[in-house]
């Protein structure tokens, strides 16, 4: 675990340095990879991402404690960036949310995120937030159970975003401030709501992206941390889709772009020739 | 298990229509729903492919059978289509093999390809096949262990690919077809090679896609099944390197092609309209 105690601590250093980190999200391991090689600080795994490529499902909590536990342990161990995980509501009341963190600290993560949100992400249906006190205690009990010190419990409230209760969420937030969150976080909001409750809000600020700002935006608007939770999901649902209605009409792989010309520096990045060394290190070439 | 095994026998009227099948591999359930989507007649999950997205590694014998099979189970469960696996040299010896076919065909797979191969995959390493005699013994082990006699045992041969030895590859691939074999496989072979080797082959014969070919070239070399193992793979792996170069490049999300003009239509892709009926259907909403 000595890796992921290292990128506790160099996280918390980049969050105190008082520059904007901007997480792009993987749903793979592979595509974590790429996120560390394109030069990017850390990487986020979400529920949003995770349910529609193991699943192939909408993110609308089917996605179980421990599959989400087991995706973010695989993407932890294929980069060495910190990677920050999304562990929706805890999956557990305030008295057993204790093994949600033990298992997300077990699986090598930096820190999680635990939201209020209690039914509706994602959907137009209504939506429900846990209580404030409940959250609260959930938060508390999430804080007590970390063993590593480093690792970063992040409160996350929906109350802008679903409702757009402004003075709600401030509220909110400052409350789970008070009950020893080390981060803050609003998801989904434009960037002058942010920017208004910004100078309200106590502690460093996670959001997620929106379409229409650029990271200066969200940076000038105040943000601390920024979520592209689906960057990496979009980027290859286009790619693939792309890819295969042109092979499905023209019948010819070598038709379609980018496809048989990124063999050889796939291979190359995926690490055959590390094998090859190890194989004739040890007698096996 | 109906959609498995209506899926088995299919893909057997399939096969027997005489029209070479592509296709196309797939890394996760996403990706296959795309295969689908796009109107190919089957997906096939291999270890390329599953060592690279589940683990982040190269395809050097490192993935385990559970992890194929759940990797397998994970992609049947998202797709309506037949889904083909790739059983390696099938994890175990001829004793042992019935639990590496039992376990795939309780993922709901139609069939594994299991192969000759023991070392040297993808690799400038000396290459290490299993002998005929003891490889002819696991295939009629994998034969005796299928509870539906529907499920497919391929029988793949790397004396083609590894040594260029077509006399071997031939003797072998006639060998597993009197054990019993549904298929046999030769992959990355030369369109020449195949041509001159298919007139010797008994029964059906499945390939791996190579680039420089189309599948009109594969068809009339007599190809009856073209696996387009990477196909998926290699276009997300550009698809999301490129959307992160240019976020890198521009700070702004908006810039990247086909990313966030991607949402809407993901979305509607994953099924999220499909919980928020039920949502209402069940009173939650």
């Amino acid at each position: 675990m000595r890796k992921a105690k290292n990128n506790r601590k160099l996280l918390r250093r980049i969050l105190a340095s008082g520059r904007l980190l901007v997480i792009p999200g993987a749903y793979d391991p592979v595509s974590a990879m790429l996120i560390a090689r394109a030069g990017f600080p850390a990487v986020y795994v979400g529920s949003y991402a995770t349910a529609a490529t193991r699943l192939g499902m909408p993110d609308v909590g089917l996605l179980t404690m421990a599959e989400a536990a087991a995706h973010a342990k695989a993407i932890a161990d294929a980069v060495d960036i910190p990677v920050l995980t999304d562990a929706e509501s805890g999956f557990n009341n305030a008295a057993n949310v204790w093994r949600t963190v033990r298992t997300f600290e077990q699986a090598g993560v930096a820190g999680i995120h635990i939201e209020d949100h209690a039914f509706g992400k994602h959907v137009a249906l209504p939506q429900a937030l846990l209580p404030l006190r409940e959250m609260v205690h959930r938060i508390r009990a999430a804080v007590d159970a970390r063993e590593d010190e480093n690792f970063l419990i992040i409160a996350r409230c929906d109350a802008a975003a679903a409702h757009g209760d402004i003075d709600e969420a401030v509220r909110r937030m400052n409350a789970y401030t008070d009950a020893g969150a080390d981060l803050v976080m609003s998801p989904e909001i434009d960037v002058p709501v942010l920017a208004s409750m910004r100078p309200r809000i106590k502690g460093k600020l996670v959001v997620t992206d929106t379409p229409g700002r650029s990271v200066a935006d969200e940076e000038h608007a105040g943000a601390d941390v920024v979520i592209y939770y689906g960057f990496a999901l979009y980027a290859a649902y286009h790619g693939v889709k792309s890819a295969l209605e042109a092979f499905r009409r023209t019948r010819d792989a070598d038709q379609v772009p980018h496809v048989r010309q990124s063999i050889a520096e796939f291979e190359d990045f995926i690490g055959f020739s590390e094998f090859a060394a190890r194989a004739r290190k040890y007698g096996l070439g | 298990m109906g959609k498995a095994d209506s899926n088995r026998k299919l893909w057997r009227r399939a096969l027997a229509s005489g029209h070479p099948l592509a296709v196309i591999g797939a890394y996760d359930a996403l990706s296959a729903m795309l295969v689908q989507r796009a109107g190919f007649p089957a997906v096939y999950i291999g270890s390329y492919t599953t060592s690279a997205a589940r683990l982040g590694m190269p395809d050097v014998g490192i993935v385990t059978m559970e992890e194929m099979a759940a990797d397998a189970k994970a992609i049947v469960d998202a797709v309506d289509i037949p889904v083909l696996a790739d059983g390696e040299n099938g994890w175990n010896n001829a004793a042992n093999i019935w639990r590496t076919v039992r376990a795939f065909e309780q993922a709901g797979v139609v069939g594994i390809h299991l192969e000759d191969r023991v070392f040297g995959k993808h690799m400038p390493l000396p290459s290490v096949l299993t002998p005929c005699r003891d490889m002819v013994e696991k295939i009629r082990a994998a034969l005796d262990a299928r509870e539906d006699e529907n499920f497919l045992i391929i029988a793949r041969t790397d004396a083609a690919s590894a040594r260029g030895d077509i006399d071997d590859a031939v003797e072998r691939m006639n060998a597993y077809t009197e054990a019993g074999a549904d298929l046999v496989m030769t992959p990355a072979i030369d369109l020449e090679l195949l041509t001159a080797l298919r007139p010797r082959v008994k029964g059906k014969l499945v390939i791996a896609d190579t680039p420089g070919r189309s599948v009109a070239d594969d068809e009339r070399a007599g190809a009856d099944v073209v696996i387009y193992y990477g196909f998926t793979l290699f276009a997300a792996f550009h698809g999301v390197k490129s959307a992160l170069a240019a976020f890198k490049r521009t700070r702004n999300a908006d810039e990247v092609p086909h990313l966030r003009g991607s949402i809407d239509e993901f979305e509607e892709f994953i099924g999220f309209a499909g919980f928020a009926a039920r949502a209402r259907k069940y009173g939650l909403g």
